[in-house]
């Protein structure tokens, strides 16, 4: 009798804590104003030691492959300078456009039209650790709410769109990139702004999407920009089109992009906190 | 001394799993030695102790990078209380124990995330996840597991474990 008793209690104690995970899950799957301080400070804890050991090993990864790479570095210095070279000119050009559009801009301010731009203090942060789990694509930097991070800034660095601060810690915040299978960014073709659609995430860590213009001609290399819908301001680079179909009924034309953003070799990214734009809306 | 070891082991794993690992990761997927640990004690510490371990590491894995608390947590303990109450049926000593307790798991594993991820309105695309899960994922855990199942059975086996404090 006692035996089944025991065993009895142990299944009891397996379900009930089960019912709880179900409900904490229940509660906490969507995105929350603020964490709660056993998170923080759980975070507080693994984040610097994560973050050494993610400097540690970057370290040593990029010295050994440093070292197995030195043939190609002689190459790659040649190609660089002659695209110094090449930038240097297309930036004396592009200094000239840059006088003119602030100029322009300043006649906008002045007419009063309602203009909106990324706000200029980004913040560096490093890549402290990336998920384990293959099921969702997050990774947490080591700034947080101390250095400014808020719940839905920017992520991007210098070739462009990484994602989204999902939850912030005091010293870390939470991720999601856009590769992720539940992240998604609306787009605008960069060579027409008028050509614009959704693009999401997946399992895979493709991205793919559709045109909301099923007529306008998308061809394969085609750079895709954000369109300033929803979360993301306009302008930053998200990638490039590698396929494109058009469904049997010509209805719908979906796209598979390849991200400009190397996802598995980013170790430093830049955060931008949210546009006043969401507060202009409001007043 | 047994618990702290264990609670080490699964600290450490759980920091080089997200850092160190990632460079070993293989069509972007990574190896879940997390699982193949708790399989490991699970087998030689029986069912309650596999359940306990499994939710602690799926905790620390869910607040840190999770989208909802306590989808590993549930998924790790179920995965330890099942293998352990397989262990008493089974020859510890056995290279094919690990290998297959690790096919069955990470197959329980998926079915389990699949499952949570479906119902809490999270997108999924069933195919696409098993072929990753399974696909990919499993040969590595299943080449990993080995390694790690024997080295961590020396370690239970050994004194150190068996000392009471220090």
């Amino acid at each position: 009798m006692a035996k089944t008793a025991g065993k009895d209690r142990t299944i009891v104690a397996i379900a009930i804590v089960s019912i709880i995970l179900v409900v904490v899950m229940g509660i906490t799957s969507m995105q929350r104003e603020r964490i709660t301080t056993i998170e923080r400070w759980i975070g507080n804890v693994f984040a610097p030691v994560q973050n050494f050991v993610m400097t540690v090993t970057n370290t040593i990864g990029g010295e050994v492959a440093s070292i197995i790479d030195i043939k190609n570095i002689k190459v790659e210095n040649e190609v660089l300078s002659q695209r110094v070279n090449q930038l240097e000119k297309e930036m004396v050009v592009l200094r000239l456009k840059k006088d003119e559009l602030e100029e322009l801009r300043g006649l906008k301010h002045a007419l009063n039209y309602l203009y909106e731009s990324a706000d200029g203090n980004p913040i560096v942060a490093n890549i402290t650790a990336k998920d384990p789990g293959n099921w969702f694509d997050t990774f947490t930097v080591n700034a947080g709410k101390k250095h400014g991070v808020e719940k839905n800034s920017i992520v991007v660095n210098a070739k462009g769109l990484v994602g989204r601060v999902y939850e912030t810690g005091d010293t870390w915040a939470k991720v999601v990139s856009i590769i992720d299978n539940n992240s998604s960014v609306s787009f605008q073709v960069l060579r027409d702004a008028r050509a614009q659609g959704i693009l999401t995430g997946s399992i895979t860590n493709e991205i793919s999407g559709y045109l909301f213009d099923h007529l306008f001609e998308i061809v394969v290399g085609d750079k895709l920009v954000t369109s300033g819908l929803g979360l993301y301001p306009e302008g930053i680079i998200i990638g490039e089109v590698t396929e494109v179909h058009t469904s049997k009924s010509k209805l719908l034309k979906t796209i598979s992009i390849e991200p400009a953003v190397n996802f598995n070799r980013l170790t430093k990214v830049l955060i931008v906190t949210p546009n006043n734009s969401h507060q202009l809306q409001e007043e | 001394m047994k618990n702290l070891i264990i609670g080490i082991i699964i600290v450490g794993n759980f920091i080089m799993q997200s850092t160190a690992l990632h460079n070993l990761s293989f069509l972007g997927v990574l190896p879940n030695t997390t699982l193949i640990i708790i399989i490991t004690f699970a087998v030689h510490f029986g069912k309650n102790k596999g359940a306990v371990i499994g939710v602690i590491a799926g905790l620390i894995q869910d607040v840190i990078f999770g989208r909802a608390i306590g989808l590993n947590a549930l998924a790790y303990m179920l995965t330890g209380y099942f293998i352990g109450m397989m262990s008493q049926k089974i020859i510890k000593e056995n290279i094919i124990t690990p290998i297959l307790l690790t096919a069955i798991s990470t197959i329980l594993n998926a079915c389990i995330n699949l499952f949570f991820i479906y119902f809490l309105g999270f997108t999924t695309e069933v195919l696409l996840l098993f072929r990753k899960s399974i696909i990919v994922e499993m040969p590595y855990n299943l080449v990993l597991s080995i390694p790690i199942y024997i080295y961590l059975t020396k370690l239970i086996n050994s004194k150190i474990m068996k000392k009471e404090y220090y």
